[in-house]
């Protein structure tokens, strides 16, 4: 049996009188790209900042390669890639001098990858960091994160800042890299179409809560969206078990299912509804779906 | 609150004082806590000539209060040089006008000064009936502080805040000594400054007063302009130029990029090597003002003989003795807060991810913090030890040095006949190495405890503010039980023998907390074992040393139990520091 990187077991954290997480268990296994998608706020920085010991765990556990990141520090980090959300490298340094400073801490550490990645980002690496772009710095963090061959890397919202190009190409070609050596990727984002493209494996957070969790695949199968058309504009839609989310157009409704389709869909028809089209859920309809359910029902 | 702010300015002014008043309560606590410690020693020399002593400690107390009241407000946070220009850039985006965006918080700058400075005067007076001037000390006060913020928020390059500054603090200065000269003052300054009329202005420098703070305001209010859509207000274009063209130099700048790559790390030997660079690459502006210091000190020295023919080598030997003392605190204070590494973010105090994701351990970080404290400081001290002895070799000073430590030994009772014996020969090269060994322990611990004190007052300043108030309520009821005959005398002594227990059980329940978990490791706990034996042995035999040679006295055993609380304290900032380091990097 291969070692879990990340084991989370009913973490829960809160910030004054707001939850950040809410009983969240999941595991990371190796080899897999795993997508972190949330509204803002809900909670997927504070998870990450869990994993890498930047926050202790008070109700819960967290094991990251088997031990606790916040009792074992060294064991942890240096086995671990991240790339903050805040981007918050040293203002005073040179580029070069910060790589060459982050060497020493992994043995690991691949001078050539450095060079090729700088050669990929064009980055200047005899420019301080103070005199970065937003995406440049990105860039010389991703750098920093990769260049140990990390077996667990951790990305916080690596797009931000980052043109379409580099996101959609190289970001991309590094996580896979990482992936395809056996090792761990769990990237946070709030852009659904880039975690559809990168992920295998998706968490779904909601007001720190994980509300859906699975390969991208079984959930895509998971999710449906059905076309139902009624005679009349005003015919409403009935409460029905397995609707996640529905919208209408005039006489016509769009709805995103999950579970038993056939149960839904003999229940419209009961209600005079004709079901004239299936297609399968796209990442960004689920995850409005789920969040948009979430906050119905507080609501309610 | 939203029903009482419905202006912009209200606002503005109400952010103003959200984000300052922990640090306007420290500072003007601070100050009142000095002007008690004044008065509390003033109420025990009574041996002095009054009058005159009066009116030292009411000039003291005018400038303590004078310079709490300066620097309490927000344009001390502008004298860093990376920044430049107006400081509340987020009102650009706001729709306010120039004028109110430089206005409201130059009005809160200004009528914090005149009130902290009037409150805290009022406050003496009631107390301690120093009787200090108000209402114009007030008005000049408030006129320092426009004039600073003007300097500060109009300049838009690092060298013309730098000139600017300087130019205003010389202004100021010279018109105060224009003045003095005027008044044809037979006292000194230091007396002069604490009698009541010294201050009472004429109509025509409140004119003045006026009239210079209107001109600042109106080119703040013109650069801020500028500022808002990208330029700004080049008053000092041709020394700017200056300097771009000796940055530009070849030579020069052939200078800074070697001196960039001798700075440079290659391939570091290990992370504690490579920890060690980074942190004094850090606080590398230790070197600037350590050079600074040095040449400040050497320029004194060295030029105040010319103009006073009475300063001599006794003097000069005293002063460098000072400096050199003196100087590593200096140091310790300057390099602790860049060390720390903590970053203002929305008001708060956080680690950045960049320090707080190092591979090493919390013990190894903080460790590796303290040793590069005392390498500036030791370089800092060094350097002006250096020019010291260069000065005094030049000048034939030496022997007013070895008169001045044999007087300080001097000092020791008259009538003790051992220490009679005592002569600066005598002490053996064993002792000095003792002495020496025992200074650097007690100098690391207090920069573990400066350290910790800085993470613990970033963490929680409304809990410090809250001790703070409490500290100083203690003191006005301290000083208040002094003038009543000391009716509460018990108090005190129970105070007395429930402080040390409390720091011996604190000490004990730290370092168990950072041993369980796991913030001190084994290694380092042995470490820190071993350095506090070394420290206990060396404080033992001086200890048992000077016993030898001064007479017996009595001690209470309050006094022992102090004693042991404060030997405990070194073992206890060691966990200490490494726990208030792990409080920010875990949270």
């Amino acid at each position: 049996m291969t070692e879990r990187v990340v084991q989370v077991e009913h973490l829960s954290r809160q910030f004054g009188k707001t939850t950040a997480l809410n009983d969240v268990s999941l595991t990371l296994e190796p080899g897999l790209v795993y997508g972190l998608v949330g509204a803002n706020g809900a909670g997927k920085t504070t998870l990450i900042k869990h994993l890498m010991g930047l926050l202790r765990a008070k109700h819960g556990s967290v094991k990251v390669f088997g031990v606790d990141p916040v009792r074992e520090p060294v064991n942890v980090l240096s086995r671990i890639g991240y790339l903050s959300e805040q981007r918050d490298l040293p203002e005073w340094m040179q580029i070069d001098e910060m790589l060459e400073y982050l060497s020493a801490f992994y043995p690991a550490w691949d001078r050539a990858y450095v060079a090729e990645l700088l050669e990929t980002f064009a980055l200047d690496a005899s420019k301080k960091v103070k005199q970065l772009s937003k995406g440049m710095r990105a860039q010389a963090g991703l750098i920093a994160a990769v260049a140990h061959h990390p077996e667990l890397l951790l990305l916080d919202e690596p797009s931000t800042g980052l043109d379409a190009v580099v996101r959609k190409d190289i970001l991309n070609a590094v996580i896979r890299a990482v992936a395809d050596n056996g090792r761990t990727v769990l990237f946070s984002s709030h852009l659904l179409d880039e975690v559809e493209l990168m992920s295998d494996h998706v968490f779904m957070i909601n007001q720190g809560k994980l509300v859906l969790e699975g390969s991208l695949e079984d959930i895509r199968e998971q999710h449906q969206v059905l076309s139902v058309r009624f005679d009349s504009c005003n015919q409403s839609l009935p409460k029905i078990d397995g609707i996640l989310a529905a919208e209408r157009h005039g006489k016509q409704w769009h709805v995103v299912c999950n579970g038993n389709q056939a149960h839904v869909r003999q229940t419209l028809a009961d209600v005079g509804g004709q079901v004239e089209h299936l297609r399968t859920a796209s990442l960004q309809e689920i995850f409005v779906a789920r969040v948009g359910r979430a906050r119905q029902s507080e609501e309610g | 609150m939203q029903d009482v702010i419905r202006k912009p300015w209200l606002a503005m002014f109400w952010e103003l004082w959200r984000v300052s008043r922990y640090d306007l309560l420290l500072r003007f606590g601070g100050a009142i806590t000095m002007l008690i410690l004044m008065a509390a020693l003033a109420s025990n020399l009574n041996d002095v000539e009054s009058a005159t002593f009066q009116s030292i400690v009411q000039g003291l107390a005018l400038m303590l209060l004078s310079v709490a009241a300066v620097c309490s407000t927000t344009w001390m946070g502008d004298l860093d040089n990376q920044n430049t220009g107006y400081t509340f850039r987020l009102g650009f985006t706001r729709p306010i006008s120039n004028f109110q965006l430089v206005c409201v918080p130059m009005a809160y700058s200004v009528l914090v000064a005149m009130v902290g400075y009037l409150s805290s005067a009022y406050f003496a007076q009631t107390i301690f009936g120093l009787y200090l001037p108000t209402f114009s000390v007030a008005i000049l006060l408030g006129w320092i502080v426009c004039i600073f913020t003007s300097v500060t928020w109009a300049s838009t390059h690092a060298l013309e805040k730098l000139i600017g500054l300087f130019a205003a603090l010389l202004a100021i200065i010279g018109a105060f000594a224009l003045r003095h000269s005027f008044r044809d003052e037979s006292q000194p300054i230091l007396l002069a400054i604490g009698s009541s009329d010294y201050f009472r202005l004429n109509w025509i420098e409140y004119l003045g007063l006026a009239l210079t703070a209107t001109a600042a305001i109106a080119a703040t209010v013109q650069s801020v302009q500028r500022q808002r859509y990208g330029e700004g207000l080049r008053w000092l274009l041709v020394p700017a130029r200056v300097w771009q063209v000796v940055m530009e130099n070849r030579a020069l700048t052939t200078f800074t990029k070697r001196l960039d790559a001798w700075m440079h790390i290659r391939n570091p030997r290990g992370p504690l090597v490579a920890q060690f660079w980074f942190e004094a690459r850090r606080s590398g502006h230790i070197v600037h003002a350590a050079i600074f210091f040095t040449l400040l000190a050497f320029a004194f020295i060295a030029l105040v003989p010319l103009l006073n023919a009475t300063w001599g080598g006794v003097h000069s030997a005293r002063m460098w003795v000072g400096c050199i003392l003196c100087c590593p605190l200096l140091y310790q204070i300057l390099a602790t807060d860049p060390l720390a590494g903590l970053q203002r973010r929305q008001g708060a105090a956080v680690l950045s991810a960049f320090d707080a994701t190092r591979p090493l351990r919390g013990d190894q970080l903080m460790a590796i913090k303290l040793v590069t404290v005392g390498a500036w400081s030791t370089f800092g001290c060094f350097l002006m030890a250096l020019v010291a002895a260069l000065h005094t070799t030049l000048m034939g000073h030496w022997p007013y040095w070895e008169a001045l430590l044999q007087s300080t030994i001097d000092l020791l009772p008259e009538h003790n006949v051992a220490a009679s014996q005592l002569s600066l020969r005598n002490i053996t090269l064993k002792w000095w190495c003792l002495g020496s060994c025992n200074l650097i322990l007690v100098y690391f611990c207090s920069t573990a405890m400066l350290m910790t004190f800085v993470f613990a007052i970033s963490k929680s300043h409304k809990l410090f503010a809250g001790a703070a108030l409490l500290f100083f309520a203690h003191l006005g009821l301290w000083a208040w039980d002094i003038s009543h005959g000391q009716p509460l005398k018990n108090l005190w002594w129970c105070y007395a023998y429930l402080l040390p227990i409390l720091a011996l059980l604190a000490s004990l329940y730290l370092v168990i907390t950072a041993i369980h978990a796991r913030i001190l490791s084994t290694k380092y706990f042995c470490g820190v074992v071993c350095i506090w034996i070394a420290f206990l042995t060396t404080t033992w035999l001086i200890s048992s040393k000077l016993s030898s040679i001064l007479p017996e006295v009595e001690l209470e055993p309050v006094v022992y139990l102090w004693l042991i609380g404060g030997l405990a304290l070194p073992f206890a900032t060691a966990a200490a520091a490494p726990l208030a380091h792990a409080a920010f990097r875990h949270s």
